[in-house]
């Protein structure tokens, strides 16, 4: 009997987890310099107890400047510890993450509820990759949905309230959410629980707490240098350009048409939901909308939640960015199965059917983002980095105009020593760590520099060039006597990068005399 | 109920592991020009011209539903 109750939560867990798992690590293809900077983050911490700048254990990275919240590194140092520095070790806690967000929805909305969760594209892509959204998405959810059982259980607020606290350190949206959630529950508890109330001040009092600490470094002017660079402009349209921007998240084309449009978060012509999803969405609302009053204590909490969460992302002024309102899309996801089970009652076969649909579709989204996006996920990195570490005794020049923190790239793949890290930043900014938004976008790690090609002087060292066809084209190669050493290929055969050795004696034996460079004349005498 | 569910995770395993097989030029140049990608068998069953026209009005359709663009 009690075999028989497991098995429907074992199955969508099991679901859950073959989408997520086939082809983890390896798809997305590649690594990006955000899932690199929190990996080598990690194995920076896990080996000096300081990060990549030598500040020991920060509430933020200041990484390149963006102030990424330190929680995903924190948690990661043991995945690191286990399987090491790796694509699958930076991505594993997003892959449990993910896991855990879909069993936590079991048991406290439903199976159907999970269900769509297990197989929604939104929640898979996010949990195949390292984004601290989705760590923050499972911490805030299990605080939100246990202070919303403190309602008949009081003592769950000693759980819930420090849970969705300690989101905030996830995630820079949940600092928001999560400020907005503790003070609504305490003013709705405050008036609703008068029996508990001094249980609900003691809870409130250690939420916080919690949150004491990042509420004192959000004061620093570098902590918000990343949402002041997003935040959205009155570019003339004030009140009613937010609004817009407000609306563009409830857009049904955004969430069952159109993929987000930032090429690193989203699957390939699959937006956040199915498209069949509309209809059960549809039937949802209108269910709710007769059953209005019966609703529960938790699904209007639901409700507040979805309109709530979209403000971090309509605040920024990039045009739909799930990343940033991952938590709205539970409530969307408790509505179609309202209409999912409204819909189909308790017919097993055509719920089987949609599942089989959304398998064939994350299918085909699959084998696209792996082949088709490997160049935004810097799939040929690995082999640039792999190929010019074999190059030890000349300079090289790899051009970072499209990717600006590349050294994060080489530093992960090579697994650098921290420490060797940490004094090639330098210690002049550790005082001011947390106001210090700056990043230089020239760096050099031992032979290697990065920074864009200096046509005037770089072909006239005997050194490597490294660049992709527009740093680097056909004819600038011919004109300026460069000798092609090696091309790495994306995965579908593409040529995107490729080295080149520099000739200095034959470039300043084709320059004319008016063109020949002082260097050419140093290189004579 | 136990038979679906064994039913559904061997479709799962099938289509994920079985079907994953290495792609060959003719595969990426289907990767590039077309939307979606399912390996042979399921292809035939599942690209054809109505699945296209089907895509396309669907497009069509989210497009209009699209209000805060107008």
């Amino acid at each position: 009997m009690k075999f028989k109750k497991l098995i429907p939560i074992f199955s969508v867990i099991i679901l859950a987890f073959v989408l997520r798992f086939w082809d983890f690590g390896v798809n997305p293809a590649g690594v990006y310099v955000d899932e690199a900077s929190l990996g080598y983050n990690a194995f920076s911490l896990l080996k000096t107890g300081q990060d990549e700048y030598g500040q020991s254990w920060p509430i933020f990275l200041r990484s390149f400047g963006t102030y990424q919240s330190a929680l995903y590194s924190y948690l990661s140092i043991l995945f690191i510890k286990i399987i090491g520095l790796s694509n699958v070790g930076i991505r594993a806690l997003s892959l449990v993450s993910g896991l855990i967000l879909v069993a936590l929805i079991y048991f406290s909305l439903g199976p159907i509820e999970a269900l769509i969760i297990a197989i929604s594209p939104v929640f898979v892509f996010f949990s195949r990759s390292a984004f601290e959204s989705n760590l923050a998405l499972s911490i805030f959810m299990s605080g939100l949905l246990l202070s919303i059982k403190a309602k008949n259980r009081p003592s769950l607020l000693f759980f819930g309230l420090p849970l969705l606290s300690f989101s905030a350190y996830a995630y820079h949206a949940e600092r928001f959410l999560s400020l907005f959630f503790l003070f609504f529950f305490f003013l709705s508890y405050f008036f609703s629980l008068k029996k508990n109330r001094r249980q609900l001040i003691l809870a409130s009092i250690l939420a916080l707490s919690i949150q004491l600490p990042l509420l004192l470094i959000s004061l620093k002017s570098g902590t918000n240098a990343r949402l002041l660079a997003l935040l959205y402009h009155q570019n003339g349209n004030g009140f009613l350009g937010f609004v817009k921007n407000y609306l563009v998240y409830l857009s049904p084309n955004n969430l069952f048409s159109r993929p987000d449009p930032d090429l690193q978060r989203s699957f390939p012509d699959l937006s956040v939901f199915y498209w069949w999803m509309f209809p059960l969405l549809i039937i949802g609302l209108i269910k709710i909308y007769q059953n209005r009053q019966n609703l529960k204590w938790q699904d209007k909490i639901m409700f507040l939640l979805l309109f709530v969460a979209i403000l971090p992302g309509a605040i920024t002024k990039e045009y739909f960015s799930t990343l940033r309102v991952l938590p709205m899309f539970i409530p969307l996801a408790w509505i179609i199965a309202q209409g999912w089970k409204n819909f189909f009652k308790h017919k097993t076969k055509p719920s089987l059917f949609l599942v089989f649909l959304a398998c064939l579709q994350l299918y085909s989204a699959l084998v696209l983002l792996k082949h088709e996006r490997s160049v935004n996920w810097g799939y040929s990195y690995k082999n640039l980095v792999d190929k010019l570490s074999l190059i030890k005794d000349s300079p090289i020049v790899v051009d970072n105009t499209r990717l600006k923190p590349l050294y994060i790239l080489f530093a992960f793949y090579q697994k650098y020593d921290p420490k060797f890290i940490q004094q090639w930043h330098g210690s002049a900014h550790l005082a001011d760590y947390y106001d210090y938004a700056e990043f230089t976008s020239k760096q050099k790690l031992k032979n290697i520099e990065f920074r864009p090609i200096f046509w005037q002087e770089d072909i006239y060292k005997e050194q490597y060039l490294v660049g992709d066809s527009l740093s680097i084209s056909d004819e600038q190669a011919l004109e300026h006597k460069l000798k092609i050493i090696d091309s790495i290929k994306n995965s579908t055969g593409q040529e995107v990068l490729r080295i080149f050795k520099t000739n200095p004696a034959e470039k300043c034996q084709s320059s004319t005399k008016g063109q020949k460079s002082k260097h050419c004349l140093s290189l004579v005498n | 109920m136990k038979k679906t569910i064994l039913f559904l995770l061997i479709f799962i395993l099938f289509v994920f592991s079985f079907l994953n097989t290495k792609l060959n030029d003719l595969d990426v140049i289907q990767i590039n020009q077309r939307r979606t990608y399912y390996p042979a068998l399921l292809g035939k069953l599942y690209q054809n011209k109505w699945t296209k026209k089907f895509s396309l009005t669907r497009q069509k359709l989210f497009s209009y539903l699209d209000w805060q663009q107008k």
